[in-house]
């Protein structure tokens, strides 16, 4: 009695495995497994923008920010069929709820942004005072430096983080200003916007003797607002040239970004002071995403903390405080960078 | 819906391949044991082709990317009467782009796969003839998307070791030779490495050590799927251009659609369906 049910099953299975390897031979059911795109309505749009932030962005306990009530704040104002600047308006409207200017929302004819961590706040920077009464004609320009000898200071100026640093040209620069014995370095990083966090430790490697604990990174992990990896530790190694002497590093609210990461990092390092105003921001590095029509942005995803494990989003504070002064501006003078040509001195 | 159906078949398709190798292992044993004294036969087939890939990673993307590949695989097996093994190379590269055709994808891929065989049954006179086995594969799929920031690089890497089935069946049709052979396989547990969930590097990457545990996670059936379906056509030649044929067995054209699919679900999922028809020559060597 058993064996012939036995084999009755053994049958069926058989024969039910050979018609279903050729039923997924012929089959290309591709889209039956991979859902389809989310429709390129507004609403869809609209959602699928919240929803991504919802669960990557990295800052709303931070900011104490209720996304939630955002939505119900601004979901009633996008319908499908209204025009792609209103939906446009909208979206931007509700992205600079949180305050950060890492996120943007690009479109073909615009492109939103948060600005308000230095459009709110004195420039305390004039290139054209710094080229007409400091830099003058006979500067140089190494790799992405322009720098010279001021008042037996060197002085290096590196207005974006974009553009890459070869470690031989910093290695130049330090080599030559130590053997016209200097007085002091000055890293000018004033309206330094930001660019890749590898350029930070090429230039900072250069200003620290032992290898030193300089900030720690969190990771969104989870789809939840809390939920972040463990702080993971940074650690500036020493490279290249070491240079011993007095640092200064100049700042204002427009560094943002890796450049306010750099200032973070150069703060803790024993030999060197922060002289300005304080920096812009921008603790969290950005990733992309998109939506169904076309439209692209990007949002802070993580969380740069300094060594005392404290934020750094909302930017860095000097060592020495310092803002130009209108009746020194009128005279051609940089009051920042005066105050470091008398720190140095 | 769609996700309960394709849990239901792939949960059937195991049951299926199991007791099937658990009857092979039982109609073994029975036997009376004697050595297999004959020797391999090689063959080779280096295959160039063409793909239709579909993708969606929500570490890159929320959204499907499609597109047209070319791919290049060496398909080398040995056979004894009632063992096959098989090593598989696959190369591909599919360039691809979304629905608001507003972005790039660029998709790279390749993978190293072993697989033992042993004959489970014959019917028809042995020229319908099952074998299961398994083995192991490694792959590798990097997709470069030009335009994002940050995240412009998603992977998937994965090492397994996996369960396959194999039907081969030769027929006449127009007084030519051909066989027919479906293979599918499935991953019964990996190594995995995936870009974390909101970050393309791994999380410790910057780390003193470099240690990079956090990228690489244990997966099985809950959070790794994967079913390569390749099914080939042997045409043999005729057996007046056989019989002038040095080797007359293995001058056959070898036509292979192939259709494999991926799923990964944590972190970030991501969905990859390769839909392929690749065509070589088989050599015996």
């Amino acid at each position: 009695m058993v064996l012939p049910l036995f084999s009755i099953i053994q049958r069926l299975l058989r024969n039910a495995l050979l018609a279903i390897i050729f039923l997924l031979s012929f089959s290309s059911c591709e889209k039956l497994f991979i859902e389809p795109d989310p429709q390129n309505t507004a609403v869809s749009n609209f959602d699928l923008l919240w929803k991504t932030v919802d669960e990557k962005y990295s800052y709303f306990t931070y900011k104490n920010i209720d996304w939630k009530a955002v939505y119900a704040k601004y979901r009633p104002q996008v319908q499908d069929g209204m025009k792609e600047e209103d939906l446009f308006k909208v979206m931007q409207d509700m992205l600079f709820e949180l305050r950060d200017g890492h996120v943007n929302l690009y479109s073909k004819f615009n492109t939103s942004r948060n600005w308000e961590w230095y459009l709110g706040y004195p420039q305390n920077f004039s290139p054209t005072i710094l080229e007409r009464h400091y830099l003058n004609r006979d500067y140089e320009i190494a790799s992405p430096f322009r720098t010279r000898v001021i008042d037996s200071v060197g002085y290096i100026r590196y207005s974006s983080f974009q553009s890459g640093i070869p470690g031989s040209t910093v290695d130049y620069l330090l080599n030559k200003y130590a053997k016209l014995k200097v007085k002091g370095i000055i890293i000018d990083i004033r309206d330094n916007g930001g660019g890749s966090i590898s350029n930070v430790d090429v230039l900072a490697s250069r200003f620290t003797k032992t290898k030193t604990i300089v900030g720690y990174t969190r990771y969104k992990s989870g789809p939840g607002h809390d939920d972040f990896s463990r702080p993971y530790v940074r650690e500036l190694e020493p490279a290249g040239v070491y240079y011993p002497g007095k640092v200064v590093v100049l700042t204002n609210r427009s560094v943002f970004s890796a450049a306010n990461d750099f200032a973070s990092v150069m703060s803790e390092l024993p030999n060197v002071t922060l002289i300005g105003d304080q920096t812009g921001g921008g603790g969290g590095a950005p990733i992309s995403s998109e939506l169904p029509n076309g439209w692209r942005f990007r949002f802070s995803t993580n969380q740069l903390l300094n060594a005392k494990s404290e934020q750094i989003e909302y930017g860095v504070a000097p060592d020495i405080k310092v803002d130009m002064l209108k009746a020194d501006e009128d005279q051609g003078k940089d009051t920042i960078l005066e105050a470091a040509l008398t720190f140095l001195k | 819906m769609y996700t309960t159906l394709f849990r239901s078949a792939s949960t059937f398709l195991l049951v299926a391949f199991a007791s099937t190798f658990a009857m092979a292992q039982s109609d073994e044993s029975q036997a009376t044991p004697q050595k297999d004294t004959t020797k391999f036969t090689r063959y080779r087939v280096i295959s160039p082709g063409f793909s239709l890939p579909l993708l969606r990673d929500e570490a890159v993307s929320p959204l499907r990317y499609t597109g047209f590949g070319l791919l290049f695989t060496i398909n080398s097996w040995r056979v004894k009467p009632k063992v096959l093994k098989q090593t598989f190379i696959k190369v591909g590269s599919a360039s691809m782009f979304n629905m608001a055709n507003a972005n790039d994808l660029t998709l790279f891929n390749t993978e190293f796969d072993y697989t033992f065989y042993r004959k489970v049954k014959s019917y028809r006179e042995d020229r319908l003839r099952l074998l299961a086995g398994g083995g192991g594969d490694v792959l590798l799929n990097v997709k470069l998307l030009s335009l994002n920031i940050n995240n412009q690089l998603g992977y998937d890497f994965a090492a397994s070791l996996k369960i396959s089935g194999l039907l081969q069946y030769d027929f006449q049709l127009f007084k030519r030779k051909f066989t027919l052979t479906e293979q599918l396989s499935v991953p019964v547990v990996s190594m995995l490495s995936r870009p974390p969930f909101s970050w393309p590097a791994p999380y410790d990457a910057y780390e003193q050590d470099g240690n990079l545990a956090s990228a690489v996670q244990v997966a099985s059936f809950g959070n790794y799927f994967r079913l390569q379906n390749r099914l080939s056509l042997d045409l043999f030649p005729s057996d007046k251009r056989r019989r002038k044929a040095k080797h007359h067995i293995a001058s056959n054209w070898r036509l292979t659609y192939e259709w494999e699919y991926m799923q990964i679900s944590r972190p970030n999922e991501t969905k990859l369906a390769i839909p392929a028809l690749l065509i070589g020559r088989v050599m015996r060597f």
